[in-house]
């Protein structure tokens, strides 16, 4: 199993390179200048008279070595990563490692609490509609499951925060925070990875009370709480782990909207203030961090998958 | 013969009268001191003539003359501000529309002392170093700059103890500086600390904020004595005074600077009302009262301490509606929103919430046309646009209907320069527009559209999401009533500047604050054309600075307003300048920029002011709900 970890993280190293070399790259492709837009953000409408000259645009650009060409950049970004340095923010002019370090428990917090979300909603209803397979209990479960899935996350962040931040006061709107402050940022997040599980589950759970061996259990005279939760819940886990690790990388995606819907002052909120104003080292920064979290994430359900599945074990062996 | 005069008064006095002409409103008069003064006064003379005709004298003709004698009068000194613009207040339930440079009183005035007043914000600042920020709204509360706006639009000292004096040559001005300040750690503001400010904003190989832009005319700065500077300047600048005002150029203790090195980004030291306490990134940034200070802004209600304990300013999201909801909850006092009238107008329905639109002078908000893109590079087509499109309908969704529309300015009423005589020149005229392209040979084909040459008339005005409402407004508006088809591209606003800024799409919507015609400088001056952030409409150009047609007498306009002296002078040229922009029909003026502003009135009272930035007086605002 060792072996297998190590063989994993070491496939991941070109992926994560790959990864930094293309969002470099692509952040360098699209329009818009850096520099400039850190003095211009808001010439639109509300600005005020009095931009500076490209000279001083220019002793700006250099002090990014946005004057240097792209491969002249990446090099010098490369060097700089291999020693851990992550380069300053042009906004705010801050360690890029600093900012993630600040902003990186509130994201977490935040995914995990989704993905808490996502598990006991989803997989419960998914049991219950299984067990109770075409009842009215099991047609609720599929109308939550379908607007779960329908209905965007903004959506219903914003429906949440009118009816219990608004009209009930129970919750406050600006959701920055562990306590109460999270419970509405995770519901929004976790309804839509909760119905997919939900479907899932109940999926898998009808495919394996339909299997000769759960049969077998309840001939010998089991009581269907031990064949549920015993036998049949454990082998439809399967596909459904490997879902759950996919959701995380939506969730930790999915946390962008949410953060900006509840004012949670995370990751997903830096990034996208970040590419408005072409904050090239955050961005890098920030989209690295997400792809090194997502392939860890991946070998972790692997080697979850592989524990709960001996035969993958056994072929990984084989081969 | 002999002849007697008896004079009698004429009514010939004016002033008043002239004062309450032109449309203007009188807002307030306020009765002073009375002194005596000389006059010369106009008196009709009646000459009588006596004839004496078989012994008896009678008066055989009467001549009436007009001599001027003096006379010593006293007079009743009566200050009378005149607002520049017509209130429209009556005309928006719920929505006071006020000017940035009026007091605007949010509550009786009643001032409650201690606890919170909070302001939601948006973004995160970009450090707290005056030399290196582009976004000196939060700074303003913490440091302070040698000039202020008091109410009315008049320039008041602040760091300085009196106006600057220029020297006969025109190119060094004297300043003197308050002896009776302290930043907040204690160290002496004097001249020794305005010139290392002063020194860092000029330091041109460092990298520099937008403050880089007001020092951009000096030369040196240098000590007179403890308590005046001289700052001394490349060429002479009318316009120095606008140079030491906010929302940039802040004086900051150079002790704490020399001390904390780059963190002093994120703990800044000033002289303001405000010290700073803590920066949550991303969260919020906190001040506490600053008890020693007393030299307030002119004009107001209170020049000492705040009366707040706090003063917090809450960095909310990006999304308009998140920011709404969290005023709506009460999470912050007080929230300047761009982009959503609506939004304001929903607000402004709920009992204890006061929705304000603050006319902001300067250029109003404007849709600048390219001159080099076909078919916006012929004058014809141009014209045509400025004729044609419904103000009023196009930005409805925009400003909520509130904002008073413009016609046939370049500058808002009241901004110096403004030129009276084209009042006129353009008007909305449907009918005109079409006349002006059927004339020019632009006909319309089957499909309703225009074309020349083979070619479809077709004009870009990207949509970068926050105006996207009135883009489309403007198309339907453009395509039906002048059949010149509008392609909207959807892009954010980054994308949109850069190819603004070099010139590949015919319109935009934007829109830019000043308190003077130098407003135009940097949307005009071909020094700045390919500049980011800068011109937004191209005259026909070849690439070489002055020797655009008719780019070269507006640089000559707009350069020589600023070494200008005298000020009839330099408004005559800035009005020159209107005229040439405008007959050369280079943007269509859509509105007065009106900027949303929500305070919530149950939690925050006292006396809004702004001066002439989105940065707001904040010792004159008082909690009303103690540690909220």
């Amino acid at each position: 199993m060792g072996q297998y970890i190590v063989r994993r993280l070491l496939a991941a190293i070109p992926v994560v390179l790959g990864v930094v070399i293309v969002v470099f790259v692509t952040m360098r492709l699209i329009p818009g200048d850096p520099i400039a837009l850190q003095y211009y953000q808001s010439q639109g409408v509300g600005s005020f008279e009095g931009m500076v000259s490209q000279e001083v645009l220019d002793v700006a650009r250099a002090a990014y070595n946005l004057d240097k060409s792209v491969p002249h950049q990446l090099l010098l970004y490369m060097g700089d990563l291999f020693t851990g340095d992550l380069g300053d923010s042009i906004k705010s002019h801050r360690p890029v490692g600093d900012i993630i370090k600040d902003h990186a428990p509130a994201t977490l917090q935040l995914t995990f609490a989704g993905m808490f979300v996502a598990l006991i909603i989803g997989i419960g209803a998914g049991i219950v509609s299984a067990v109770k397979h075409n009842t009215i209990v099991d047609y609720a479960a599929q109308v939550f499951a379908v607007s779960g899935v329908s209905i965007p996350t903004f959506v219903v962040g914003i429906l949440l925060l009118y009816a219990f931040a608004i009209q009930l006061n129970w919750f406050p709107v600006i959701s920055n925070g562990f306590g109460k402050q999270l419970v509405l940022p995770a519901i929004s997040l976790g309804v839509a990875a909760a119905a997919i599980l939900a479907r899932l589950t109940r999926s898998a759970m009808l495919d394996v009370m339909g299997r000769d061996y759960i049969r077998t259990a309840r001939a010998k005279g089991l009581r269907e709480r031990v064949v549920i939760w015993g036998h049949a819940l454990k082998n439809a886990m399967i596909p459904v782990i490997t879902i759950v690790g996919l959701e995380f990388g939506g969730l930790l995606a999915g946390s962008i909207v949410i953060e900006v819907v509840f004012i949670r002052q995370g990751l997903g909120f830096q990034l996208i203030n970040a590419i408005s104003v072409r904050d090239y080292p955050l961005v890098q920064g920030l989209v690295i961090l997400s792809a090194v979290v997502y392939t860890m994430v991946n070998i972790l359900v692997d080697v979850t998958y592989t524990y709960l599945d001996p035969r993958v074990r056994l072929q990984g062996q084989s081969g | 013969m002999r002849t007697k005069s008896l004079s009698r008064r004429a009514v010939l006095r004016g002033g008043a009268a002239a004062l309450a002409g032109g449309g203007a409103v009188v807002l307030a008069a306020c009765a002073g001191d009375t002194v005596e003064v000389i006059k010369e006064v106009p008196v009709e003379v009646i000459r009588e003539v006596e004839v004496v005709v078989a012994g008896e004298t009678v008066i055989k003709e009467v001549e009436v003359i007009v001599e001027v004698v003096k006379e010593v009068q006293v007079e009743t000194i009566i200050e009378v501000p005149v607002e520049v613009q017509a209130k429209t207040e009556d005309s928006v339930p719920g929505i006071v529309v006020d000017q940035y440079t009026n007091i605007i009183p949010l509550t009786d005035w009643n001032p409650v002392t201690g606890g919170n007043i909070s302001w939601g914000s948006f973004g995160n600042p970009d450090g707290f170093d005056p030399a290196t920020t582009a976004n000196g709204f939060e700074l303003g509360a913490m440091m302070e700059t040698l000039y202020d706006w008091s109410p009315g639009n008049i320039i008041s000292p602040l760091l300085a103890s009196g106006m600057p004096e220029v020297s006969d040559d025109r190119l060094s001005w004297l300043i003197p500086l308050r002896n009776d300040v302290k930043f907040h750690d204690g160290e002496p503001w004097n001249a020794d600390a305005a010139i290392f400010n002063f020194d860092r904003f000029m330091d041109e190989g460092a990298v520099r904020g937008r403050v880089a832009n007001n020092v951009s005319s000096f030369s040196k700065v240098e000590k007179v004595d403890e308590y005046a500077i001289r700052i001394h300047t490349k060429e002479p600048n009318a316009l120095m005074i606008k140079q030491l005002l906010k929302p940039f150029g802040y004086m900051a203790s150079p002790k704490a600077i020399t001390e904390l090195g780059e963190d002093f980004q994120r703990n800044p030291v000033g002289t303001g009302p405000w010290i700073f306490k803590e920066w949550k990134d991303n969260v919020s940034i906190t001040m506490s009262r600053n008890e020693d200070y007393a030299h307030g802004v002119p004009g107001l209600r209170n020049q000492g301490a705040a009366y707040a304990d706090e003063l917090s300013f809450v960095q909310l999201s990006n999304d308009f509606t998140a920011r709404g909801l969290a005023f709506e909850a009460g999470e912050v006092d007080s929230l300047g929103i761009h982009f959503n009238f609506q939004q304001v107008q929903r607000m402004a329905s709920i009992p204890g919430i006061t929705s304000i639109g603050l006319l902001n002078p300067g250029m109003g908000q404007y849709m600048p046309l390219n001159c080099q893109l076909w078919p916006t590079d012929d004058l014809v087509v141009r014209q045509a646009l400025i004729a044609v499109v419904d103000r009023a309908l196009v930005t409805a969704r925009f400003s909520g209907g509130v904002a008073p529309l413009t016609f046939s300015h370049y500058l808002d009423p009241g901004v110096l320069g403004r030129n009276p005589e084209m009042d006129h020149y353009y008007s909305w005229d449907v009918s005109k527009a079409n006349k002006l392209l059927d004339d020019a040979g632009y006909a319309k084909g089957d499909d309703g559209f225009r074309v020349k040459d083979g070619r479809r008339m077709e004009i870009s005005m990207p949509n970068t999401g926050g105006a996207g409402s009135l883009n489309a407004v403007f198309k339907l508006d453009v395509e039906a009533n002048l059949g010149i088809f509008v392609d909207i591209p959807n892009m954010e606003f980054s994308t949109f500047a850069e190819g603004a800024t070099n010139g590949e799409y015919h319109t935009g919507y934007v829109g830019i604050g000043g308190s003077d015609g130098d407003v135009l400088w940097d949307r005009f001056h071909t020094s700045a054309y390919g500049v980011p952030g800068r011109a937004w409409s191209f005259f026909q150009y070849d690439g070489v600075p002055g020797t655009a047609t008719p780019g070269s007498s507006v640089d000559a306009l707009l350069d020589g307003a600023r070494v200008e002296f005298d000020e009839a002078k330099r408004i005559k040229m800035w009005q020159d300048l209107e005229k040439i922009l405008l007959e050369n029909a280079v943007a269509i003026p859509m509105v007065q920029e009106m900027l949303p502003f929500l305070v919530n009135s149950s939690l925050m009272g006292g006396d809004l002011f702004f001066g002439a930035t989105f940065m707001p007086n904040t010792t004159n605002l008082y909690s009303l709900a103690g540690d909220n």
